[in-house]
């Protein structure tokens, strides 16, 4: 076991991990921030999505080791932060969740994209998009969400 | 319980590697997925993540040299003259979020058949540089890559940068996929190529998904070497160019694809390559 320190949606934490624990295991066990899901645990369905400096990663695979001293976002920091409040709004007033499962690893994605291209085509939110799968198949609606914030 | 080794330098990292039982974990892109399915668990790692130095691309004598933890979110965005290929295979790979961790270095070590960037790397001639502590080797990649999950590292070695020629001509990469993102490649293709006065001076092509690693095409090229644009409208030409293009990969039936689908993508994306990189080269 070793000491890591993060801070999570702007708050100091130093916890004990074990050497090869996953960041999203970290987040969820250890600091009972349950709102970023584990959907493949793979990597490929972005469910587990956060932003660690700013880019987003899947959590799911992250080595926790290596997110030390890092500053890290998850949908929680919605309470906080003023661009993910006005995101969730945004899906909210597109009817952009279903059963809302990949919502929090959407709303992040849609934050880093827009962080990196605040003007993004239709093309750019589908590529940003990308790496988010929606079971209930309700993509154009979270489309429009994210049209309605540039 | 498997140790986590953090060094901050190269130094250190060869150092840790070359304990006993030791490997290096660079994104933790295909580390992970691994670990979940239960491979290299008795493993101790070395992380590569803090080594800044492996992160720069640099030009030297010899080409540029990509550090191999530079990730593919920053290799998308490279631009060395005559290897778009790079970049483009870079943006080919998985989503943001694997592109944001997923590394160059880790996808030629991970050995994957389907990898994206090391076709593109192929078709570049490019080199690997392998450091242990016992000194230095630069290898080509085409002789590096063995198998599926299997290279020529060494036990102790570290992959520390990859040495990319700079090209006068230019290249193209092309993948298929089941869909557009997160797709492991059903065949993807890189093609370099350099013209004078109308004929081919010269040109590689890699191919990925196609063969037990990512393969240089030699008898297609061969052929198409010292042709000219409109041999590639010549049905004869093209059914030699086929057989060649087909004697050079040796795809199987899978999951993903049949053997004769790889194989009609793999000539069919041939002919579009060369016609894209032959309206580069005559407008330069």
């Amino acid at each position: 076991m070793l000491n890591i320190q993060l801070t999570v949606n702007g708050e100091l934490h130093t916890i004990l991990i074990d050497p090869a624990e996953t960041l999203l295991h970290v987040l969820r066990e250890k600091l009972g921030l349950t709102g970023t899901k584990e959907g493949c645990g793979e990597g490929d369905c972005g469910a587990c999505t956060i932003l660690v400096n700013g880019k987003s990663v899947n959590s799911c695979i992250y080595p926790a080791i290596q997110a030390d001293g890092c500053e890290i976002l998850t949908v929680e920091g919605v309470e906080k932060n003023p661009k993910l409040a006005r995101i969730q709004q945004a899906f909210v007033d597109h009817g952009a969740v279903q059963c809302g499962f990949c919502s929090p690893g959407m709303i992040m994605a849609t934050c880093a994209l827009l962080d990196e291209n605040p003007t993004p085509t239709d093309e750019e939110i589908r590529r940003g998009l990308s790496g988010n799968l929606c079971r209930c198949t309700g993509y154009q609606a979270m489309v429009d969400a994210v049209k309605s914030l540039i | 319980m498997s140790m986590f080794y953090q060094p901050l330098t190269a130094e250190e990292a060869i150092a840790y590697l070359a304990r006993e039982n030791t490997m290096a974990c660079a994104g933790g892109t295909d580390l992970y997925v691994n670990r979940k399915h239960g491979k290299f668990l008795d493993k101790d790692y070395v992380s590569l993540d803090k080594l800044q130095e492996l992160k720069q691309v640099t030009k030297k004598a010899d080409g540029w040299h990509v550090g191999s933890m530079v990730n593919f979110a920053c290799a998308e965005k490279l631009e060395i003259p005559g290897a778009a290929c790079l970049a483009m295979a870079a943006a080919e790979v998985g989503a943001p979020q694997i592109r944001n961790r997923g590394t160059v270095g880790g996808n030629i070590v991970s050995a994957s058949p389907a990898a994206d960037s090391v076709p593109a790397l192929m078709a570049l001639d490019a080199k690997v540089m392998l450091r242990s502590v016992s000194g230095e080797r630069v290898v080509p990649l085409t002789d590096f890559m063995k198998g599926p999950g299997k290279t020529d590292l060494k036990p102790g070695e570290l992959m520390t940068e990859i040495i990319v020629p700079e090209g006068k001509g230019s290249s193209v990469f092309s993948k298929a996929g089941k869909r557009n993102a997160l797709a492991i490649a059903v065949c993807s293709q890189a093609v370099y190529l350099e013209t004078e006065n109308g004929k081919i001076t010269e040109i590689r092509v890699a191919l990925g998904s196609v063969a037990p690693t990512a393969v240089r095409a030699y008898r297609a090229e061969a052929l198409l070497k010292g042709t000219e644009e409109k041999a590639l409208t010549c049905a004869e030409f093209k059914a030699a160019l086929k057989a060649a293009l087909l004697e050079d990969i040796s795809p199987i039936d899978d999951v993903r694809a049949t053997k004769e689908y790889r194989q009609t993508v793999a000539f069919r994306m041939l002919m579009h390559n060369l016609s894209v990189l032959w309206k580069e080269e005559t407008v330069c």
